[in-house]
């Protein structure tokens, strides 16, 4: 069953027929959505619009919508006004950008234009969207699904975004479009009292910039005051340059002797997208970037666990010098 | 006669001792330590502030205590050091349960709630960072029996 948020957009209107002017409005209904339009249009010309004219969620594999519209073309005197209707059919399995078909308007002409009609074709789009769900923030930031094709349990971070498949058998299907496991069906058990697991708001935001300066062992979170002190290997440091901060990969059982007082001391962020270095806390490093304010380990995870780059697979970029 | 009750006695105190021991086990490596060869590379803050380092070149020799029962990380010099046998030979100890070198010394986190590790470690280095033994099922408690082996076999190879 898809799950779609289904935008109806005016993709064009093309102005055929007879010309009886270029002050065009043309006021729509579309499922119980008014709209209305006001611009000069070309007599024999196509003019795009792409205007979202509404907005919603469906879960159907095909939604019928219901369209009126009417054309005026405006003048001092007499307007010549036109109406036509007809149904639009939207693909919820289909383009995330589609032809959802078209309403022909004839207007006939009065006062000086009597006897000649303009034929407005207007054309309808719709835009996809997936419906995504969020991982919830659960056991320290992870919760536990299945990996469909694997049927093995995996740990998803908290803020993870999946696009949610279909409900069966009280179990909540979806692909995971973040993280380590990107790209993988998986499953959850549904709550007890039948609901989903997962949040529909989105908890994420936009990529965080952190700065770790080696000779003194400063961490700073760029753009905010907070600053934490951080052990490192000198023996084995970290390279100087930009690293990727992965979405955490998956809990670190080595971070547990931690969680005592950093409740997310399991969550570890890779840096750069091979190896072994991580940002985590604790109080040893071996090549790591160590915060070793292990009680302010959980201030600094609320600040990036849920931050993207934008590429599904960083939460930001570490800073090295 | 009055023999006899010492020599029981010093059998019994043989035998406990032997039987204090029996679970630890001398290992030649565990996970990246390997007899003779330095120790991993590591980098530690102690819960003091003070800052260490594995492959750093000491006076003497440094003792690993790796186990969930130990702190983050100490480092016990001189008279911070509880064990009379470790202090007289001039040793530091190290006691940690961070799970960095728990995963270096090739321990693995058996239970998360409560915590524990599948084993406990020892490993002494001597002054230049190399280790010279490995024992898995150790920890502190034991530290004086087995700096007595250590102090055995060194003599041995020397009378060699």
């Amino acid at each position: 069953m898809p799950n779609k948020i289904v935008t109806i957009q005016l993709q064009s209107v093309e102005y055929g027929g007879d010309n009886l002017g270029d002050d065009i409005a043309i006021d729509l209904n579309i499922g119980g959505v008014n709209a209305t339009i006001r611009d000069q249009i070309k007599h024999g010309a196509t003019r795009t619009f792409n205007r979202p004219l509404s907005r919603f969620q469906n879960t159907n594999n095909t939604v019928r919508i219901a369209v009126s519209a009417t054309v005026t073309e405006e003048d001092i005197v007499y307007n010549d006004i036109g109406s036509g209707s007809g149904n639009l059919t939207v693909d919820l399995n289909g383009a995330a950008n589609q032809p959802i078909g078209s309403v022909k308007v004839n207007v006939p002409g009065s006062g000086g234009d009597k006897g000649d009609t303009g034929v407005f074709t207007l054309n309808f789009t719709a835009k996809l969207e997936e419906v995504y769900r969020f991982v919830p923030d659960v056991s320290r930031g992870w919760m536990r699904a299945r990996i469909e094709a694997t049927a093995t349990n995996e740990s998803l971070p908290y803020t993870v975004a999946v696009s949610y498949t279909k409900t069966e058998r009280g179990r909540e299907y979806f692909t995971i479009l973040e993280g380590a496991h990107r790209g993988k069906g998986a499953s959850v058990s549904l709550n007890t009292n039948g609901t989903s697991r997962f949040l529909t708001a989105d908890p994420r935001s936009t990529g965080v910039r952190l700065r770790f300066t080696k000779s003194t062992g400063a961490l700073e979170l760029i753009g905010t005051a907070l600053r934490y002190q951080t052990i490192t290997d000198p023996r084995n440091p970290i390279p100087n340059g930009e690293w990727d901060i992965e979405i955490p990969d998956y809990p670190h059982a080595l971070g547990a002797s931690y969680e005592d007082r950093a409740q997310r001391a399991k969550t570890w962020f890779r840096l750069g997208h091979s190896g072994d270095r991580y940002l985590h806390t604790g109080r040893v490093s071996a090549g790591c970037v160590t915060v070793s304010e292990v009680q302010r380990w959980d201030e600094l995870y609320a600040r990036i666990i849920g931050a993207r780059k934008g590429d599904a697979v960083s939460v930001g970029v570490l800073e090295v010098r | 006669m009055r023999r006899a009750p010492a020599v029981l006695l010093a059998a019994v105190a043989i035998l406990c001792g032997c039987a204090g021991l029996h679970h630890i086990q001398e290992r030649s490596s565990h996970g990246s330590l390997r007899v003779g060869a330095p120790i991993p590379s590591f980098a530690a803050v102690t819960e003091t502030g003070q800052h260490f380092h594995s492959r750093d070149s000491w006076t003497n020799l440094t003792i690993y205590s790796v186990g969930q029962a130990h702190p983050d990380f100490s480092l016990d010099v001189a008279e911070d050091v509880s064990s009379l046998a470790v202090r007289k030979m001039g040793a530091r100890i190290v006691r940690t349960r961070d799970g960095v070198v728990a995963n270096l010394f090739g321990m693995k986190v058996a239970k998360e709630e409560p915590f524990e590790y599948d084993t406990t470690m020892v490993v002494i280095c001597d002054t230049n960072c190399l280790v010279l033994r490995i024992w898995r099922s150790a920890g502190v408690e034991d530290l004086d029996e087995l700096l007595k082996q250590l102090e055995v076999s060194r003599e041995s190879s020397v009378s060699k």
